[in-house]
């Protein structure tokens, strides 16, 4: 979790792969394949996530791993307050709420622990952290719960796991942000902790407003090859491997912000350097 | 599902959200039976239920419903302690104001 791993890729090509960092573990070149190619050990991360983005998540089909903005998540976890708790023969369900809506979380109950496991149960009124798998059993969403435990005395854990899954989110959809690199050897960043000046050489953060793609075309412009009249915008969509009109969109803000420039036509595109 | 959303509030987004629920955190200033001020970046009046239980000086959650005098109708509260973080709260409260999708559906 802590490596990002982005701001390496500005300067240096073989981190090209780097992008994305260890969240996106479906990516990444390093991808563990079992010999069945199904799953990766990358994708066996635990993504905390808010209740709305669980019952948002969507499902390929009935038995499929739920994704949520676009990635696959296993394991999932997420912090609530137990409006309910109803225990049944096989299981416990706790209603849980963490302000962006309700969910139900079962747990099994395992018939081999002792009784005096039941009466620690967390009850109705307290803040719960859990770890789980989302699942979908008949169009209703539940979590099928691995471990529950009480937040009992530091309720910052609920402002941090909050905070966390908007991080991860915009990470997601936004892309990495460019401070982030301070994970990176020789990152380009150091100089915000020990206070050297940084800002001969290194490349200038990137605006927080640009989406993923404008991030990967603005690289994929700083760092291909090229003369000065820059890239085409077709050679950008087939590095990138999305249809050219996306690139042309998200092209339009990094020109209108004087980012890039166009050169000898308008679909041709190079890096304003500053 | 949308009705089971609560946003997180502090005093200054109460003129946006009357007769909505809501979630605010804040650190409990006065306390007279059932009628207590709490201070989330400014004072709040909270009218308590019966079973709260609030202690002075503690941060407390309170989810309840914004009245037309800005003040909260109480359906439950969440003693927080006397170590909560309010600064780190109140960048929660402005992130989930900001990536909305995460948090709640406006209106």
């Amino acid at each position: 979790m802590a490596n990002y791993g982005y701001g390496g890729g500005y300067t240096n090509t073989s981190h090209a792969g780097a992008e994305g960092g260890g969240f996106m573990g479906g990516s990444q070149t390093g991808s563990q394949d079992t010999p069945n190619g199904q799953r990766t050990y990358g994708k066996d991360t635990v993504r905390p996530v808010t209740i709305k983005q669980a019952l948002a998540a969507t499902f390929a089909h009935p038995t499929a791993e739920a994704k949520i903005d676009g990635a696959d998540v296993t394991s999932l976890s997420l912090v609530g307050l137990i409006t309910k708790v109803s225990a049944q023969a096989t299981n416990t369900t706790f209603s849980l709420d963490d302000g962006t809506g309700t969910i139900d979380a079962k747990q099994w109950v395992d018939s081999d622990a002792g009784q005096e496991n039941a009466k620690s149960m967390p009850t109705d009124g307290d803040y719960v952290h859990v770890w789980g798998t989302l699942k979908d059993f008949n169009g209703k969403r539940h979590i099928g719960v691995r471990t529950i435990r009480l937040i009992g005395k530091d309720f910052n854990e609920i402002t941090h796991h909050m905070l966390e899954a908007t991080a991860i989110h915009l990470q997601f959809t936004r892309g990495a942000p460019p401070t982030s690199g301070g994970a990176v050897e020789g990152g380009l960043f150091v100089g915000q902790t020990n206070g050297d000046a940084v800002t001969n050489g290194g490349p200038k953060p990137l605006p927080a407003h640009l989406s993923k793609e404008q991030r990967a075309i603005y690289k994929v412009l700083q760092e291909a090859p090229q003369g000065n009249e820059g890239l085409h915008v077709n050679r950008i969509a087939q590095t990138l491997g999305i249809p050219s009109n996306a690139v042309f969109g998200a092209g339009d803000l990094l020109l209108q912000e004087g980012m890039i420039y166009t050169t000898i036509d308008d679909e041709t595109w190079a890096v304003l350097e500053y | 599902m949308a009705s089971a959303e609560t946003p997180r509030v502090t005093s200054r987004y109460l003129d946006a959200f009357t007769s909505k629920n809501v979630r605010i955190v804040g650190t409990v200033t006065k306390l007279m039976g059932t009628d207590a001020h709490i201070d989330s970046e400014g004072q709040v009046r909270i009218l308590l239920g019966p079973d709260s239980h609030l202690t002075m000086g503690h941060a407390v959650e309170v989810i309840g419903k914004v009245n037309h005098d800005l003040s909260i109708k109480a359906f439950r509260t969440t003693d927080f302690g006397d170590r909560f973080d309010m600064g780190a709260h109140l960048k929660l409260v402005e992130a989930s104001h900001v990536v909305k999708e995460l948090f709640y559906t406006p209106v």
